[in-house]
């Protein structure tokens, strides 16, 4: 049997396997009749015009729609009784922790979000070893963790301003580029590969220039550089941020601005009254926890 | 395309929240969402190019309808500058004009659930913050339905495209509200800086 007896065989066989239901308008009779009428026509030889999209779109979705929203819904659910410890304990801080920048309206200040960045970085002890840690492990090096020192606003020349700069003596320096709502400039990314790369040169370390963004995209420029999100530091710090010391609930309090203002993650009260998108939005944030480097 | 409202854009503006998450999800970027077919996602993906240009058709006729609304006035060179990329108008679903010089307070629209079931055209101004208190005295307790976010900026809300509604009706009701709400903010921070 060849595919177009297949399919007419196999149309005919739905059609006559389902009961008529007198006054059913969808559903299952209209697949089973479409199923014959593409098998028979494909047994004819006779090409058939292609439904147009938005007839595909009310025939699939439009007509399902309460179905699809159940499942969709349901399985949303399903995801969040699924959740681990860790997630849980991930969702619990955003849920308990006031955003810092929301009060001051600065939620999308660049130099307050590098400033907070710098902070982070040249945090001692426990917390700000791991930070360092899980910083190098988001762009795929492997750095010393100590010995940062760590500047914001950093001139490298004429109109060339960095905003972030980080210096291990003898071993490694690192530019950030931070940007929220600004696009670069003309050749911005270049002139800082090259001044980094100079600097290199002279003092024979290893030189890396990144760009970091709300959404990881990679600058325009040419220049070697990695391209980092908020997001990916929000996903591999939150959890760090769960210890006693004050300096950690600021930076739990800083994340929880990338968190609401980025990421429109705004988690208040019990998940089963966030608006739907909040819940997606949750889900996904929640399941990328366990996921590996994504630069 | 039509110029009219289609009935699938009709369909995704009535059903706000859950719709949009189906709909305007980057697949490859996010993953799918739980719960959604390969069947439905097949046809969501043909669906949406058609879709997208049309939403960016309504909200690029949303700014044609203001810049009307301006024709002659000294906020319009300024406005006109407005570059919002359709990738913007899709993704972020807004579009934004300069109502200042140097961005300092610009207005725009926007076409969003924002948790609601359905939705809705939300009209803007946002000013910098040292200007918000010149712009609230030129407009609050004088818009019908003025309303304030939590940042500071003014809105207005209006109920979304219909279906059969032409594209040039939406930009003209959008122009004259969105002007009713820049225009005495414009003028009255105009003032204030050159004074």
């Amino acid at each position: 049997m060849n595919t177009e007896q297949r399919k007419f065989l196999d149309g005919y066989l739905a059609l006559t396997a389902e009961p008529v239901v007198v006054g059913a308008t969808s559903g299952g009779d209209d697949r089973s009749q479409r199923a014959f009428l593409d098998g028979f026509l494909a047994l004819a030889g006779v090409d058939q015009p292609e439904e147009p999209a938005n007839e595909e779109f009310r025939r699939v979705v439009i007509d399902r729609w309460q179905f699809i929203r159940w499942r969709i819904e349901g399985a949303v659910s399903a995801g969040f009784a699924g959740l681990d410890l860790d997630q849980h304990r991930a969702l619990r801080l955003l849920e308990d922790t006031p955003s810092l920048l929301h009060p001051l309206g600065r939620e999308r200040d660049e130099l307050t979000h590098s400033a907070l960045l710098a902070w982070s970085l040249e945090r001692t002890g426990e917390l700000g070893e791991s930070l360092r840690a899980a910083f190098l492990d988001a762009l795929g090096l492997e750095y010393p963790t100590a010995g940062w020192q760590v500047r914001t606003e950093s001139v490298l020349g004429p109109r060339c301003r960095v905003d972030v700069d980080i210096t291990v003596p003898g071993i490694w320096r690192c530019l950030v580029e931070v940007k929220v709502d600004a696009g670069e400039r003309d050749h911005q990314l270049d002139d800082y590969r090259q001044n980094l790369d100079h600097h290199c040169s002279m003092t024979e370390t290893d030189g890396t220039l990144v760009f970091l963004t709300t959404d990881g995209r990679p600058g325009i420029s040419e220049a070697r550089h990695k391209s980092l999100s908020f997001r990916e530091l929000l996903r591999r710090w939150l959890l760090l941020t769960d210890r006693p010391e004050p300096e950690a609930r600021y930076l739990r309090q800083w994340l929880r601005t990338l968190a609401r203002e980025f990421y429109e993650l705004v988690v208040v009260g019990p998940a089963p009254t966030w608006a739907f998108s909040t819940r997606v939005r949750a889900l996904d944030f929640l399941q990328s926890l366990g996921e590996s480097n994504e630069s | 395309m039509s110029r009219e409202v289609s009935a699938v854009m009709a369909f995704v503006l009535r059903h706000g929240e859950v719709a949009r998450e189906v709909l305007f999800r980057d697949v490859q970027e996010e993953g799918e969402l739980p719960g959604v077919t390969a069947a439905e996602r097949a046809a969501v993906e043909r669906v949406e190019p058609h879709l997208r240009e049309e939403w960016v058709a309504i909200l690029s006729a949303c700014r044609e309808g203001l810049w009307r609304q301006v024709a002659g006035h000294p906020a319009a060179s300024n406005l006109r500058k407005s570059r919002t990329r359709a990738s913007t108008m899709w993704r972020h679903d807004r579009v934004e004009m300069p109502l200042l010089a140097g961005w300092k307070a610009t207005c725009g629209v926007t076409l969003r659930p924002w948790g609601a079931a359905t939705h809705k055209l939300y009209l803007w101004v946002w000013t910098q913050k040292g200007l918000q208190s010149i712009a609230a005295s030129a407009v609050e307790g004088k818009i019908e339905g003025l309303w304030r976010s939590s940042s500071g900026s003014f809105f207005l809300t209006l109920e979304p495209p219909q279906e059969g509604e032409s594209f040039n009706a939406i930009g003209e009701r959008v122009g004259v509200a969105l002007w009713s709400l820049a225009r005495p903010i414009h003028e009255l921070l105009s003032v204030q800086r050159s004074g």
